[in-house]
């Protein structure tokens, strides 16, 4: 008798807990955003109001390496931007338009072929060392002819440095480079002493790099926490919060307790599940920052089904991006279908974003999807939960047009092997990424074969892209403008991949952004004293 | 007055070298099937170092000074040298970083959570099995406790770990939601679910265990010896029964490390623990030989090392065994 | 997933040795008898109808309300995050789903998983473990128990890692949903080795029964000799202990999934489901709460049946 009665009151209580939890209605889930709302409401304060002395940024990946050139995750990156100054430097408040850095003047010959730079007088490093015209010459020729460059698609129209004068860099080129100031201004041109040269293989020179930027690594052993303070030696105006540590917290929600504690001010990629808590806490402003990238669904055009054009504008015109965006971004994301996001030039906003089945269905006919296919859709969890979230919906939105999705969330090493090299996969849904807003930049690492991304991994290859990308390359002004939007043409013709948003970034800070803030370059920018 | 047999010289001492000898020999075969099992994953650890970064150069170079394009024979032998020495090189993934590092970082939670979880089993699990066996109304006790049992039983220790974190984390407030903290204090705190989530597993097998053992205790000839000769209850229940129900719990502990670490990986996974599971994990998703490789062997070692201390153990405390022919 | 010493062992050996003291002390027997004055197997008996009744009732609800309700598993018709309310007793989860059809069809995927798995490890472990016990060869004993050893050993987990991970965890098997194969050929080939252990110590005590000798004498062939006679008990011994051992392992599927080497999404599976649901723990607790009552409620209903077919076979020994 008791033995009946145990196990059965035990399960009564379960079923009373459960009836208790689902007591508390909660309808914060349901909240998304209908106002075209990029972060926390306007009104909203920070607990942080004056700039503090001390400030704690948590990022979700780690460093590997302080190498300008080996520097791309966004904590490198963010740590690069601030040690680190180069020919030009975007500050805060500016966006992504540069501003003078180490260079005090610059001039181009008539041929757009040669830049003579003119650096500012009693420059130094971070040591006290002098800076002049041949460190600034041996950096930049060591970005050109290193082959480990991450940054080499962009050295590429470099020739060579030199340094004619302590004061003055004369940097010739092969063909005419009018974004130069901008790509100058990232972080994979921070100068350094030319002595950093002499031994490359000293992988710990990188763990305490010598720098010229507003601030200086202190203490980073290569683990998860960084230092860096106010630089004594350079040469701008002091930025207002004397030390700056970086920390990495891979777990979400130890990331946003600890936001929430203060002991932490600012968290990168935090994910959006997260906004109703932030909205409710006093204290936490955030916002979802449009960057220069895409999400988007790679698709293999080598393989079938993909390797038909009208399956590929089927799966395009049959993703229901406004869905995808209240689910996976809670309405704050930027929808788009084109080749372009909205951060850039050449985004064109009439294109359609909204669901077209019927447009699908139509398409499919005639093509070997027509009485339906099966595909296996592939996207890497680590990359955020709107990896899988996204897959979903998509699974669902092409079940509609008889496309049967089969879902497979992979590991690093298989992410490597297959969609990174462009092989032995069907569809994926991935990102890329920029820093500034290159036009021409985006083409090399996204519209070629073989560029870094290899065309949105699609081995997408338009012989009618060459010519475009080096006429954006050299020109300026309304010829550049006119071949980005051509792109734009080739790829709806084309369509070699799916774009579904404009790529984002999630932060939130307890301080206000007055003088902290995070840019469309991914990066965090610090306010100067006047 | 006989003294008392050396526990070396009898036959339980040969029993025990034995199992010493199996011991080594299931670490052998441990430390092979590791090894091989992970050459079998499709990949190139070097690629995925180097992530988008892996030219066919940068491969090649970072294969050479991982040691990666040695033959086969070779990269075990090397293993195999380390492994008494617990030296398992770098990690792969992380420069400079010393796969002992990572595993005694990663050892160090794991173990305090298994610990923490065993000590609460124990605490719990003893009297609630003692009362069971003993109680004077024993039969309605002991239904009530083993349906307690059966329902502990019933959950696995993840979900048990997500139901308390909603509990009393989410709607109480009263632990953190997970990760580790920085110092003894706040290590406990952070401890504490963890730990409660884990030995819910463990519970129903001490009950049993020990309401098994008190009961046969309880029936033994000495025992009704002593009742009739009028020694107090309480001495009996102390002298007697006690350390004979807690016995067979050495070798159940024993016998369950191996599971508790297995439990240990999921808690982590759910708590955010810096653990050993997680490190494993981790390295498994980037194909990090050396750390998988330091993991395994260490886990291994652990279960080993637990069944033949709880095998030593017993010897020692029980003077049956020692004169056993 | 029985590991070493599970639920098992502990309860194994002193239940074991009880039968053969009973018999032979007559004055335990008649303290044995004595201290379970409701007669054990009047209470297994309701403890078999109500675990094996609620496990029934379990797979019936999983079958029919993914195929009845009105709201299809996998169809994202209604707005995310909903609580509980009259149209969707569980709520809604992130992607607008209805949680209690997706519970009940995770709940078709890891019973029948759980059931499958134990099913097939038990028939192969105990069929091995007979054997061996069995067999005139002297030198199988050692080698298979060694090996057996040594697979218990090890921590269950983090050999089916590896073992999922060569696998790999994307490959789907025709009407399987991908990493199911996986899933299944790493338990199985981890779970058998218990059975072994404890059918070789069952049949080992009854190879030297009366009828066994007979049969010998017979000429009966070995083979024969276990399929006949030994496995049957054997198995219907080890009966209570293999639905403990589907509690476990659907256990360990749940974690899988959890950890993401497991079933993939979107298929429904409990542990899949909580995953998801922990981002959501604040915001939307019922995502959690469907899943784990109903994986709680089964889990117990096999416990509870357990308990009483370890009641019944040792009420069965005397």
């Amino acid at each position: 008798m008791i033995r009946k009665l145990g196990p059965l009151s035990l399960l009564t209580l379960t079923v009373c807990v459960a009836l208790a939890a689902c007591g508390s209605n909660s309808t914060q889930g349901s909240v998304t955003n209908k106002g075209g709302l990029t972060g926390s409401a306007p009104s909203k304060k920070a607990a942080i109001l004056k700039a503090p002395a001390h400030l704690t940024v948590a990022f979700v990946g780690g460093m590997s390496s302080l190498d300008p050139d080996l520097a791309v995750d966004v904590q490198e990156i963010n740590a690069e931007g601030l040690i680190g100054e180069g020919l030009y430097e975007f500050r805060y408040g500016t966006a992504s338009t540069p501003g003078p850095g180490l260079a005090e003047s610059a001039s181009v010959s008539a041929d757009q072929l040669s830049w003579t730079f003119k650096l500012r007088p009693h420059l130094e490093f971070s040591n006290g060392a002098p800076l002049t015209a041949s460190d600034v010459a041996a950096t930049l020729n060591r970005d050109i002819t290193n082959k480990a460059n991450i940054w080499a698609d962009f050295t590429a129209p470099m020739k060579s440095a030199s340094a004619p004068n302590p004061t003055t860099v004369v940097l010739s080129l092969r063909q005419p480079y009018p974004n130069i100031k901008t790509i100058l201004a990232e972080s994979g041109f921070a100068i350094l002493p030319a002595s950093a040269y002499k031994n490359p293989s000293s992988s710990a020179y990188w763990d305490h790099p010598t720098s010229a930027g507003p601030y200086e690594m202190q203490s980073w052993t290569g683990g998860n926490t960084a230092v860096m303070v106010a630089n004594p030696h350079y040469w701008g105006p002091k930025p207002v919060i004397h030390t700056v540590t970086f920390t990495t917290i891979a777990d979400s929600s130890t990331a946003e307790a600890e936001l929430q504690t203060g002991e932490i001010d600012m968290a990168e990629d935090l994910p959006m599940s997260t906004e109703p808590q932030l909205e409710a806490e006093k204290g936490i402003i955030w916002k979802l920052q449009q960057t220069y990238g895409v999400y988007g669904f790679a698709l293999n055009d080598h393989t079938a089904p993909f390797n038909n054009v009208d399956v590929r504008k089927a799966v395009s015109e049959a993703l229901d991006r406004q869905a995808m965006n209240n689910l996976l971004w809670r309405g704050y994301a930027k929808p788009i279908s084109g080749f372009w996001p909205t951060t850039m030039t050449g985004y064109d906003p009439s294109l359609p974003v909204k669901q077209n089945l019927t447009q699908a269905r139509a398409l499919l006919k005639g093509t070997p999807c027509a009485h339906g296919c099966k595909v296996t859709l592939t996207y890497d969890p680590s990359n955020g939960p709107w990896a899988e979230l996204g897959s979903e919906v998509a699974a669902n939105d092409l079940s509609s047009i008889g496309i049967h999705a089969n879902l497979v969330g992979v590991g690093d090493t298989t992410w490597n092997n297959t969609v990174l090299s462009g092989t032995h996969y069907q569809m994926a849904f991935t990102y890329i990424y920029d820093f500034a807003n290159i036009p021409n930049g985006m083409l090399e690492y996204d519209a070629l074969p073989d560029s870094y991304f290899k065309a949105f991994y699609s081995n997408w290859d338009n012989t009618a892209l060459y010519r475009l990308i080096n006429k954006a390359d050299e020109s300026d002004g309304a010829p550049e403008l006119s071949a980005i939007r051509e792109v734009g043409t080739l790829f709806e013709q084309d369509q070699p991949f799916v774009t579904v948003a404009t790529w984002n970034d999630m932060w939130a800070q307890r301080v206000s952004n007055k003088f902290i803030d995070a840019e469309p370059t991914d990066q965090v920018e610090i306010a100067r004293e006047p | 007055m006989n003294r008392r047999p050396s526990v070396l010289a009898g036959p339980a001492a040969r029993d025990l070298a034995r199992k010493v000898a199996q011991a080594v020999s299931v670490m052998l075969l441990v430390s092979i099937t590791v090894f091989f099992a992970m050459r079998l994953i499709p990949g190139n650890p070097a690629k995925d170092v180097l992530g988008n970064k892996a030219t066919p150069v940068a491969v090649a170079a970072l294969d050479q000074r991982l040691g990666l394009d040695r033959p086969l024979i070779a990269q075990f032998w090397s293993f195999l040298k380390g492994v008494p020495t617990l030296s398992f090189g770098n990690s792969l993934v992380e420069e400079g970083v010393s796969v002992r590092h990572i595993i005694f970082d990663g050892l160090g939670v794991t173990a305090l959570v298994v610990t923490a979880s065993t000590a609460m089993s124990l605490v719990v699990g003893v009297p609630l099995g003692l009362w069971a066996a003993l109680a004077r109304r024993q039969q309605v006790v002991s239904h009530s406790v083993q349906s307690v049992a059966v329902v502990l039983l019933a959950a696995p220790p993840f979900l048990i770990g997500l139901l308390l974190i909603f509990a009393f984390s989410v709607k109480l407030g009263l632990f953190p939601v997970g990760g580790w903290g920085k110092g003894l204090g706040s290590d406990l705190s952070h401890l504490a679910l963890p730990a409660v989530a884990l030995s819910g597993y463990l519970i129903p097998l001490v009950i049993r265990t020990v309401r098994q053992a008190a009961l046969d205790a309880s029936r033994e000839l000495y025992v009704e010896a002593s009742i009739a000769r009028g020694i107090s209850s309480r001495s009996i229940m102390y002298k007697q029964i006690l350390p004979n129900s807690l016995l067979p719990l050495i070798t159940l502990i024993g016998l369950n490390v191996g599971t508790l670490i297995s439990g240990a990986i999921v808690i982590e996974a759910i708590f955010a623990l810096p653990g050993l599971g997680t490190a494993l994990y981790q390295a498994v998703n980037a194909l990090n030989y050396t750390v998988i490789e330091g993991c395994a062997i260490i886990a291994a070692f652990s279960v080993v090392i637990a069944n033949l201390s709880a095998d030593a153990l017993y010897i020692l405390v029980d003077p049956r065994v020692r004169r056993q022919a | 997933m029985m590991a070493q010493g599970g639920p098992l062992e502990p309860a194994v050996a002193p239940l074991m040795e009880a039968a053969p003291i009973a018999v032979s002390a007559g004055r335990n027997r008649v303290a044995w008898l004595v201290s379970h004055r409701f007669s054990r197997r009047w209470g297994a008996s309701r403890a078999i109808l109500f675990g094996g009744g609620g496990l029934a009732a379990m797979c019936l609800l999983c079958i029919a309300v993914p195929l009845l309700w009105a709201y299809k598993p996998d169809a994202m018709s209604a707005l995310a995050l909903q609580g509980p309310s009259s149209a969707h007793p569980f709520g809604t989860d992130e992607l607008g789903r209805d949680v209690m059809a997706r519970a009940f069809d995770a709940g078709r995927l890891d019973i029948s998983v759980a059931l499958f798995v134990v099913a097939v490890s038990s028939i192969v472990g105990t069929a091995i473990g007979s054997g061996v016990a069995l067999t005139a060869q002297r030198w199988i004993d050692p080698v298979v128990m060694r090996l057996v050893d040594a697979l218990i050993a090890f921590p269950y987990l983090v050999i089916l890692l590896l073992l999922v991970t060569v696998i790999g965890p994307g490959r789907h098997l025709g009407f399987l949903p991908s990493g199911l194969p996986a899933i299944l050929i790493s338990f199985v080939c981890l779970d058998w080795t218990f059975y072994s252990r404890l059918a070789r110590g069952q049949a080992m005590s009854l190879r030297d029964r009366e009828y066994v000798l007979a049969a010998r004498l017979a000429g009966f062939s070995n083979t024969r000799i276990l399929v006949r006679h030994i496995i049957p008990i054997v198995f219907r011994q080890i009966l209570a202990y293999a639905v403990l051992d589907a509690i476990v392992t659907m256990g360990a599927l749940a974690s899988f999934s959890f950890l993401g080497v497991g079933v993939q999404p979107p298929t429904a599976e409990w542990g899949n489901m909580m995953f998801d649901a922990q981002s959501y723990i604040s915001t939307a607790p019922w995502m959690l709460i469907g899943p784990a009552v109903l994986l709680a409620v089964t889990g117990l209903s096999l416990s509870v049946l357990a308990d009483g077919l370890l009641a019944k076979g040792a009420g069965d020994r005397r």
